[in-house]
């Protein structure tokens, strides 16, 4: 008899605590669904922009691990220049000249870049070079030669530092391996002739990468 | 004792329950399994024609067939039925681009995909820079006349399908003849794969 003569409670009364509740029950939803979508976030991109100070230098650390631990390498880098190429390559600075063919509606870039680094230190880095509209192309030479694709673009070509299977039993030992403390270092990309270099982008580990604004002369 | 009937609102939250998951069935029934609803984009296309896709433009530029082709790995393949070899150019649109994928469909609808014998070749180019591709099926010859070529950039995915899943393809039709597929099956000597065009051309190799 009671429930029937007791006041009936208005809607928002009834259902005040779980109108409130239900806000945070979906944030816990979707928070705890937020897995699903991780696989959608491709973290290997090289998108987190290392700082190029003004006068065009960038500080890059490769942290890596061989026999003797881990390290960190510290390699800094400038664009010194960058031009085009039209009928031959060299492969560092002071090289035999090499005669390319450059096909009609395309054409070759070099950029010159300064790469100071401790001389027997791993400094292999990887690296794109971007046009205008954010398009990126390897860089390299296998587009005219067979068998010359630029996997690293900091170690010097002249005199190489130890790569990461060097270790103190191997033959050369890593101190035999010693790159200068400064060198140029020439990089190759191909372009349709319509595009010209306007980013060079220099990576270790992504997403962490350093972003060149280059100034094609030529 | 008292019998429990339920109220006029208790009936209706019930009849609301059943009806959403019914729609939710039918909606399911309706959509397209995954296979239909992740399947490439077909352009198709004749020889010497270009296919625009998404990530490049493609165009066949010869087919040839033997018994016998000599890969660009030199190892002489034998076919007890045929070889169909497929000239393309491609050109990367906004991304380094190649052609990883191919498959022969006959008429009747068999598909003779790339497999450890049957291949295409073809070098990974900026955009804007074009490249040549060859493939080589291995194909059986009746309902030969007719078929197709699908090429595209997709390797295999992490579910297995190796055609690129909602991406766009290149289907070319071969304007393959009986004659042609007679022709082919006399000829002696094996086709050479991928290597009648000079680098200077302009196309990457």
């Amino acid at each position: 008899m009671s429930s029937s003569t007791a006041p009936r409670r208005g809607f928002r009364q009834q259902y005040a605590r779980t109108l409130v509740a239900l806000p945070f029950a979906l944030m816990l939803a979707l928070g705890l669904s937020s897995q699903r979508v991780g696989t959608y976030w491709w973290d290997a991109a090289p998108r987190d922009r290392i700082e190029v100070v003004a006068d065009g230098r960038a500080s890059l650390t490769n942290h890596y691990e061989d026999a003797q631990g881990w390290h960190d390498a510290r390699v800094r880098l400038r664009v010194v220049d960058t031009r085009r190429v039209t009928s031959e390559v060299l492969d560092h600075p002071g090289a035999q000249p090499r005669a390319v063919t450059v096909p009609a509606g395309q054409s070759l870039w070099r950029l010159t870049l300064r790469v100071e680094a401790e001389p027997t230190a791993y400094i292999r880095c990887q690296g794109e070079i971007r046009d205008a509209a954010g398009r990126p192309y390897s860089p390299g030479l296998q587009m005219f030669e067979t068998g010359t694709s630029t996997l690293d673009l900091c170690d010097s070509i002249e005199s190489p530092g130890p790569g990461i299977a060097v270790t103190k039993d191997s033959t050369p030992a890593p101190e035999d391996l010693r790159r200068p403390p400064a060198y140029d270092r020439y990089v190759y990309v191909s372009m349709p002739a319509s595009a010209s270099p306007a980013r060079l982008v220099v990576w270790f580990t992504p997403p962490d990468a350093a972003f060149f604004e280059l100034s094609p002369a030529g | 004792m008292s019998v429990w009937r339920p109220r006029t609102a208790q009936l209706g939250t019930a009849a609301l329950v059943v009806a959403a998951l019914s729609t939710g069935r039918v909606i399911t029934d309706l959509l397209p399994d995954t296979n239909r609803a992740y399947r490439a984009w077909e352009r198709h296309v004749a020889v010497g024609e270009t296919a625009q896709l998404r990530y490049a433009a493609v165009r066949a530029t010869r087919v040839d067939g033997a018994r016998q082709i000599v890969p660009p790995d030199n190892n002489v393949l034998v076919s007890p039925t045929l070889w169909v070899v497929v000239d393309l150019t491609a050109v990367p649109r906004e991304d380094n681009v190649s052609l990883s994928y191919a498959e022969l469909r006959d008429t009747t609808g068999r598909a003779y995909p790339t497999s450890r014998r049957s291949r295409i070749s073809c070098a990974t180019t900026n955009p804007g820079i074009p490249t040549k591709c060859t493939a080589y099926l291995e194909v059986a010859t009746d309902h030969l006349p007719g078929a197709t070529l699908l090429v595209s950039r997709a390797g295999s995915d992490s579910l297995g399908d190796a055609q690129g899943r909602g991406d766009d393809a290149a289907v070319i039709d071969l304007g393959i003849t009986p004659e042609q597929v007679t022709r082919w099956r006399a000829v002696k000597d094996p086709v050479k794969v991928g290597r009648d065009t000079p680098r200077s051309d302009g196309l990457a190799r």
